[in-house]
């Protein structure tokens, strides 16, 4: 019997979530993949940096955000990210999704006494 | 005192450590390897240096250099590639823990992704007292003191000169151990940061304690010059390990190095290697000096060998003839042909 990892299944969970919750912070306003980081790491949903970074370019390749260059004061300019059409319906769907599952997984643990 | 090297990371000019910079340069190739294959793997990598530069700017605050700390922090931070990467956690490989078989060859692939080891039979030079043959064995077979295996040659080349010519095949046909991951692949180590700036240490430390054990002996002039020889062939060997990853890594074109990692694939997929399990094992560094083998010492080595090698025979020859009786010059042929009394 292999024992199941408590880490990597609860980095897993993060993971799916991920995805719902950068199109989130994407959608309110526009912001550049620091801020982003700052967010996700406010909620506790990011370990390490380097995660945002291939999801960041995979959801502006599947062309569910976009970004426009800006100058910034200090260094380089900057990738400011903003939410497309397509991204801001698959948002929704995301959202209703997370919510279904919310409800779903509630009834099954709800009952467990901790 | 250490010298400095200046970098340009994500559009950023920085001064860096040279033990930093070279923890740096693994962690970027590490990165590198892990999306080599993704889309948009220029992007993503170049997101990331740009990043990492925002980060070592907050850090430094006034300071000026970058040292080995700082990059520990910086990529603690960032974490590992293996741990970022969307596709890096299929269900079958890392969602449970797989038993430790083999901890040599499973060991703690710790940074990079396809960074797998198996052990690899090189010749450890390092702790060598003619070619490092029987220490490098020693390693390979996990024998903890090479000294049985150099007492068995040694019984080789006394009885019958076999172990000389033994230790010399094997001399030509095993490589040197030249860079710290060849070493690392030489004990079944994972090749990652630490287990490399661990390897790197140990080598400056047991080269340290061989020049103390040798000094405290009287003759200090004879040594002092044997220990200059030996510095400056450190410091050579150290050159050629930092020019290696300069030359494949060290421009800071992100085109140029993508350029130089297609032909390595190609290079690899064109000889069919890509299927075999003997070089799945084998991080890119080693595949990168692998096509150098073939070098004017090895040449050398080769003649050397064959030299021996009819030296060798011939004295057989000549043992077996006279061991069997055969005659051996032709005095000896008329007077066995005489003596059986042939009809030529």
């Amino acid at each position: 019997m292999l024992p199941l990892n408590q880490d990597n299944a609860k980095q897993q969970m993060r993971k799916g979530v991920l995805e719902l919750c950068i199109l989130a912070i994407i959608a309110q306003e526009e912001v550049y993949p620091s801020d982003i980081l700052q967010r996700l790491k406010d909620a506790e949903l990011i370990v390490v940096e380097g995660t945002l970074y291939p999801l960041l370019t995979r959801l502006k390749n599947a062309g569910l955000v976009e970004y426009t260059w800006r100058e910034s004061a200090s260094g380089p300019p900057r990738k400011y990210f903003k939410i497309t059409e397509s991204g801001a319906a698959l948002l929704g769907e995301l959202r209703q999704g997370w919510q279904q599952l919310v409800v779903s997984v509630s009834k099954i643990t709800d009952h467990i006494p901790v | 005192m250490k010298k400095v090297t200046h970098i340009n990371l994500g559009g950023q000019p920085f001064t860096i450590d040279d033990d930093a910079y070279e923890a740096l340069s693994q962690y970027m190739e590490a990165i590198h390897r892990q999306f080599r294959k993704s889309e948009g793997y220029e992007e993503i990598t170049h997101d990331i240096e740009v990043r990492m530069a925002e980060l070592f700017l907050q850090r430094m605050g006034g300071r000026v250099i970058i040292d080995r700390n700082d990059v520990d922090v910086i990529v603690g931070i960032m974490g590992r590639p293996s741990e970022f990467s969307e596709e890096s956690v299929p269900e079958s490989e890392t969602y449970f823990e797989e038993p430790q078989e083999e901890p040599h060859t499973e060991g703690g692939n710790q940074w990079g992704s396809g960074i797998k080891t198996g052990k690899r039979l090189y010749r450890d030079t390092e702790s060598k007292v003619v070619a490092g043959v029987c220490s490098g064995l020693s390693a390979y077979f996990g024998i903890q003191d090479p000294v049985w295996l150099r007492l068995a040659f040694a019984i080789g080349v006394i009885s019958g000169g076999f172990g000389v010519v033994l230790y010399i095949i094997l001399w030509a046909i095993i490589p040197a151990a030249k860079t710290a991951a060849d070493r690392l692949a030489m004990r079944g180590e994972p090749i990652d940061i630490h287990s490399i700036a661990k390897d790197i240490e140990e080598g400056v430390q047991t080269f340290s304690e061989k020049f103390n054990n040798t000094f405290d002996k009287k003759n200090k002039g004879k040594w002092k010059k044997k220990w200059h020889e030996k510095q400056n062939k450190f410091n050579h060997k150290w050159d050629q390990h930092k020019e290696e990853w300069e030359r494949r890594y060290g421009s800071s074109e992100p085109q140029s190095r993508r350029d130089d990692d297609r032909v390595l694939w190609a290079d690899k997929s064109s000889r069919g290697y890509n299927d075999s399990a003997f070089l799945y094992h084998q991080p890119d560094v080693l595949q990168a000096v692998i096509p150098q083998a073939m070098d004017w010492a090895l040449l050398g080595r080769f003649a050397l060998i064959a030299f021996f090698f009819c030296l060798s025979m011939l004295t057989l020859i000549k043992i077996g003839q006279w061991w069997a009786g055969i005659p051996t010059n032709s005095q000896e042929w008329e007077a066995l042909s005489a003596a059986l009394q042939w009809n030529w």
